[in-house]
């Protein structure tokens, strides 16, 4: 049975996604002065939202069940009128990979706002920072839990606005340049994608007329190949079948409510993501390879910019630097699992004869090794904790692009791991740096070392973390870069080698930067006295060490959110591969059909 | 007959009736300026305000009883024509006017002029922008731009100790008056090849004076009019360029907006730059339709076929752009950097003319409409900055603005971000109407164009992040605190909330301006043919997405 939810009459992914919004607009009305009412009001708020995302998972009993596993597929949908005179729809509902990223922004949510405690009071405008952080989550919440084009870009873009503010007035010493380069490098991005989402939104009614039985054909497939149950093989996902199903009817000019004509005037499109996701096949019988390939670009370099990918990556250490340290966590934890999200929901389901293009596949592929190795290689030469940190996760969204382009099921479920793992550790890492930095205002590495001695605790949780990042067995990113290398090898088995150096690379640096920082003697005299984590700096970091070990552990229940929506990518960009193996055989049985 | 004459006359005139009103209160401005002692003249204001609002009433009367019925009706003798596209541009006029006036209101009396004929002026020349907008006749056209034109000359020299200010108002009046000439010789060539200064007339008869063998008087070797005809719309071209400060006759523009009054380079940025583009339309989507697409010639006797305007317009748009935003860089005057910002609006407005399908017409409208409430908005705020003392026209006054007044820099940076096309702002829907139109074609060059475009807008956001960066990061550099006077927070909560809504629900507007862009006369174009075939010959073109569209089905030679 799907998820679906509500409270007061509004579907909680209505909650999840505006109730931060909500607390900002609640803030307005503070007076600025009176900052710990406003600090004590954020920290309350940010965990009610993470409380309210719970249900997703848990369920509200009553007959109101959580997230079916077995069912998969787009759950807690809603779906209602927006702007019919463009097709625009107020449409939500999340999959299962969008499930665990929202979990995941709710997650990071709370402790980035914790995080930000003693920092924010130093700095000072702490109203303005709790609004701009609310928002931000609500930017980040509603572009997971879009299921129209036109909404997601909405959040896309808006998103941007608040991180603008986050680095550039609570960051560090060169914020002002690197706010700008950060907003201006996704600007471009994501105005290039609506160009290519235009231009979707008009080939859609003409793809649907020519195409007619092959796209419900697919939208049929879609929706069925996430059932992973196998008592239920055979069903349909009836929610998500139906949004394709009504965008097509507004294709057609039909109001799939009234059975009437739409009135004049009203768009005969739809920018639903299922359906855009159904005609993605067949674009390619109808307006040629060439156009598919352009709009692969379109969307692709929209994402690849926020991955970062090699040749776009250059912001991204600018501005992790410089941003706050809450302002870190979500750019590592959530706002660079927007590109690689925007890869494996849009890029490759829609575009699905773009992304096997060979010349396509080669650069993409090429490109994420580089990320790999280069990422590796400047992170080991960094002399400053937080640029080794981000240049690290370029390294490893290098991995996560190898795993997506591996289109096979072990390379896109490690893929989807290695997005939470990365969220995870690097989360905690940037958190630990902002530990340093708090104690002695600078990342310079060689201002520190001996600190295991001086600070115990801390010592303990950033080896726990760095290990855990380097992909120690037992630990989350173990899993992750395995699945993402027996990918890569079931690829092509010079791309699984290549990451795999990767790894070793991963596993000096971090190590070296372990050392330099906590073995050895206390050479400077100002590390001396330094202060241990005291309980708050402590327990914020149990639920991510929690998550490290659960998932290193026992990564099944993750997987078995993830696996549905990898088997539908899988099912689109290479319809062939359930037909050599008897993992899936409904999809396979779909396709002789 | 007298009885006919009677009815026609009462008919026509409750059709200018919003005009009407405008025109006794503007009289009457005049008039109260006289009576009142120096330190009331401030009720001329309220008074025009109320001017307005009754002319917004009758015109939402007139639309309601007469225009949403459906067909047009034109009066006297087919020079005035009231439909959906005149009702929107009137009401951006009159909206326009509101806000102006409310942001008018203090800002003068801290200059120390505040008196009647600026209010009576700014009525007499939204009465000229009315006109614009529902003309179809040459004649009624040029005379309306030149009555706003003239009244918005006298107004940017207003202050007339502040020599900035003359030197604006003369170079504003001796450019405009040249142009007005250009764009006369245009209509005088036009009058000539066709025959009539009827929009519709002269729409009928292009199509034969358009053809490369028209031969009128039988001549061995036919004249090729067609020379004639691109030349004359060239010159119009360039006349209503003039108007809008479109790349290359864009100069004026930042002189006029420095040195004219604050107010009026607010009121002149949107009101004056939206009524040309209003008349821009009607010359050009009305009247001159055939001359869009290539002029077909003639391959048999050798007679090459010609570009039309969509091409001219093509070109200074993508220049407009491209100068507008990268002049808007480097300047440290806000009004000036506003004044490149608005060049480059004018350059993404144009590419809804360009597009030439429903999608860009409503994108056209719509624009035009968004952008007058976001400039507006924007040049409140730089008026809110004017204190005893203070110009507040550079950037650095913008410094540590959100210590001194949280509310106004929220708005400000509600208007920026909407300037940029950024969503949920009203800027955005803009925005998105006008690359759907250029898409929708499905035309490559078209398709670049919309490429050029939308980067562009990334440039544009590194100037309106610069106000921002000013307002939020940068510390204060002078302690003088800023206040709002009632009017003119009421106009700008009015305009926030504006740019908000639409961005959020912009169903009712974007309803509205479909009705514009399907007004019977503005006739689409389809590029579909001529362009480069699609992969698979055998679908036929398809329908396009968007309803109602009309594709003409003109004869277009492949390239």
């Amino acid at each position: 049975m799907p998820g679906r939810i509500q409270i007061f009459g509004i579907g909680i992914l209505s909650w999840v996604t505006w109730l931060p919004a909500v607390g900002a607009i609640v803030l307005l009305f503070f007076n600025r002065a009176k900052n710990n009412s406003i600090r004590g009001f954020a920290n309350m708020w940010i965990v009610l939202c993470f409380l309210v995302s719970v249900p997703l998972v848990t369920g509200l009993g009553g007959g109101r069940p959580g997230y079916d596993r077995a069912y998969g597929g787009l759950q807690f949908i809603e779906d209602h009128d927006w702007i019919p005179l463009i097709g625009a729809r107020y449409q939500l509902g999340v999959d299962g990979l969008a499930l665990v990223l929202v979990m995941l922004t709710t997650l990071l949510g709370v402790l980035s706002i914790i995080c930000s405690w003693a920092y924010i009071r130093e700095k000072g405008r702490e109203k303005e920072y709790y609004i701009m952080m609310l928002l931000l989550q609500s930017g980040m919440l509603g572009a997971f839990v879009s299921a129209d084009l036109f909404l997601f870009f909405i959040f896309w873009e808006v998103m941007l606005v608040p991180m603008y503010f986050l680095i550039g007035i609570w960051g560090g010493k060169n914020r002002l340049y690197s706010a700008i380069k950060f907003f201006l490098y996704t600007l471009v991005g994501s105005v290039v994608m609506l160009l290519a989402v235009l231009k979707l939104f008009f080939i859609f009614p003409d793809v649907v007329k020519a195409q007619r039985p092959a796209v419900e054909a697919t939208a049929r497939q879609i929706a069925s190949s996430s059932i992973a149950d196998p008592e239920r093989r055979g069903q349909v996902n009836e929610g998500m079948l139906n949004l394709a199903l009504d965008a097509m009817k507004r294709a057609d000019g039909i109001d799939p409510q009234t059975k009437q004509p739409l009135p004049s005037g009203y768009a005969h499109s739809s920018f639903n993501i299922t359906a855009m996701t159904a005609i993605g096949p067949h674009i390619k019988t109808v307006f040629g390879l060439g156009l598919v390939i352009w709009l692969f670009i379109g969307f692709g370099l929209s994402f690849a910019i926020k991955v970062p990918m090699f040749p776009f990556h250059t912001w991204l250490p600018d501005a992790h630097y410089d941003a706050p340290t809450a302002g870190s966590v979500i750019l590592a934890g959530v706002l660079l699992k927007m590109g690689t999200y925007g890869f494996m929901r849009f890029s490759l389901p829609i575009f699905p004869d773009a992304a096997t293009d060979s010349r396509v596949r080669t650069w993409m592929v090429t490109l994420a090794i580089i990320g790999i190795i280069y990422g590796a290689l400047v992170a080991m030469a960094q002399k400053d904790v937080k640029k080794l940190v981000a240049y690290s996760s370029v390294s490893h969204l290098g991995f996560v692009m190898l795993g997506l382009f591996a289109f096979n099921p072990n390379g896109i479920n490690g893929a989807v791991m290695q997005m939470i793992n990365h969220g995870i550790s690097t989360g905690a890492l940037f958190m630990l740096a902002g530990i340093l930095y708090e104690r002695r205002h600078t990342y310079e590495i060689s201002e520190f070392g001996g600190l295991a001695s001086v600070m115990p605790t801390f010592a303990t949780i950033f080896l726990i973390v760095t290990l855990s990042s380097l992909g120690l067995p037992l630990m989350n990113n173990f899993i992750g870069e395995f699945l993402t290398i027996r990918g890569a090898f079931e690829a092509r088995v010079s791309w699984g080698a290549f990451a795999a150096v990767g790894i070793i690379l991963g596993a000096a640096y971090m190590l070296w930067l372990y050392q330099r920082v906590f073995f050895g003697q206390v050479t400077n005299k100002a590390n001396e006295g330094l202060k241990d984590l005291d309980a708050r700096e402590a327990w914020q970091f149990a639920p991510l060490i929690f998550l490290i070990f659960w998932i290193g552990i026992y990564p099944k229940p993750l997987l078995s959110y993830i696996e549905p929506q990898t088997n539908v990518v899988v099912a689109q960009v290479q319809p062939d591969y359930f037909k050599n193996t008897t993992q899936r055989p409904q999809v396979a049985e779909e396709q002789q059909k | 007959m007298q009885t006919d004459f009677q009815t026609i006359a009462t008919q026509a005139m409750q059709f200018i009736m919003p005009e009407g009103i405008l025109t006794l209160f503007a009289c009457a401005a005049l008039v109260l300026d006289v009576m009142l002692p120096r330190d009331r003249k401030r009720f001329v204001a309220w008074v025009s305000l109320l001017g307005v609002g009754l002319a917004f009433a009758s015109l939402w009367i007139l639309y309601t009883s007469i225009v949403s019925k459906g067909t047009p009706r034109t009066a006297f003798f087919d020079m005035i024509v009231l439909d959906s596209y005149a009702v929107v541009f009137k009401s951006i006029f009159l909206i326009g006017a509101a806000l102006s006036i409310l942001l008018s209101i203090k800002y003068l009396e801290i200059e120390g002029e505040q008196r009647g004929e600026y209010y009576g002026l700014i009525l007499f020349s939204v009465i000229g922008m009315m006109f614009m907008a529902s003309s179809v006749d040459l004649l009624a056209l040029f005379i309306s731009l030149e009555l706003m034109a003239v009244s918005v000359y006298i107004l940017v020299g207003y202050f007339r100790r502040d020599k900035k200010s003359n030197e604006a108002s003369m170079k504003y009046f001796l450019l405009g008056a040249f142009s007005s000439g250009v764009l006369l010789y245009g209509i005088s060539m036009v009058y000539g090849l066709t025959g009539s200064t009827n929009l519709a007339k002269i729409a009928a008869a292009l199509p034969i004076v358009a053809s490369a063998n028209f031969n009128p008087f039988g001549a061995a070797a036919p004249p090729d009019m067609r020379y004639l005809l691109l030349m004359s719309m060239i010159l119009m071209a360039a006349g209503m360029f003039f108007k809008v400060a479109a790349v290359p006759f864009h100069m004026w523009a930042p002189d006029a907006y420095e040195g004219a009054p604050t107010s009026i380079t607010a009121f002149m940025s949107v009101g004056v730059k939206a009524a040309s583009f209003a008349m821009f339309g009607r010359l050009f989507l009305y009247g001159l339709p055939d001359l869009r697409g290539s002029l077909a010639g003639d391959p048999a006797s050798g007679i090459p076929s010609l570009p039309g305007w969509a091409l001219l317009l093509g070109i200074v748009s993508a220049i407009t752009i491209v100068w507008g935003n990268l002049g808007a860089l480097t300047q440290n005057n806000t009004k000036r950097l506003l004044a490149y910002s608005s060049i480059s609006h004018a350059g993404y407005v144009l590419l809804g003319l360009i597009a030439g399908n429903q999608t860009g017409y409503t994108g056209f409208v719509i624009y035009l409409f968004i952008y007058t409430i976001m400039n507006l908005g924007v040049f409140g705020c730089i008026i809110a900055l004017r204190r005893r003392g203070i110009v507040g026209d550079r950037m650095e006054d913008l410094n540590g603005l959100m210590k001194k007044a949280p509310g106004l820099t929220v708005m400000m940076t509600i208007f920026l971000l909407s300037l940029g096309g950024i969503p949920p702002t009203a800027g955005f829907i803009g925005k998105f109407y006008l690359f759907a139109g250029l898409i929708e074609t499905g035309n490559p060059w078209l398709v670049r164009l919309a490429i050029l475009a939308v980067l562009m807008s990334v440039v544009s956001l590194y100037y309106y992040i610069r106000f921002i960066r000013a307002m939020y990061i940068e510390g204060e550099t002078e302690p003088q605190p800023v206040t709002l006077a009632p009017s003119l927070r009421v106009a700008l909560v009015a305009a926030a909330i504006l740019v908000i809504y639409i961005g959020v629900f912009p169903q009712r507007l974007i309803d509205l301006t479909q009705k514009a862009a399907t007004s019977p006369g503005l006739k689409t174009y389809s590029y579909q043919q001529g362009a480069t075939k699609p992969a698979e010959p055998a679908t036929p073109p398809p329908a396009r997405g968007m309803p109602g569209e009309r594709d003409r089905q003109t004869a277009t030679p492949p390239r």
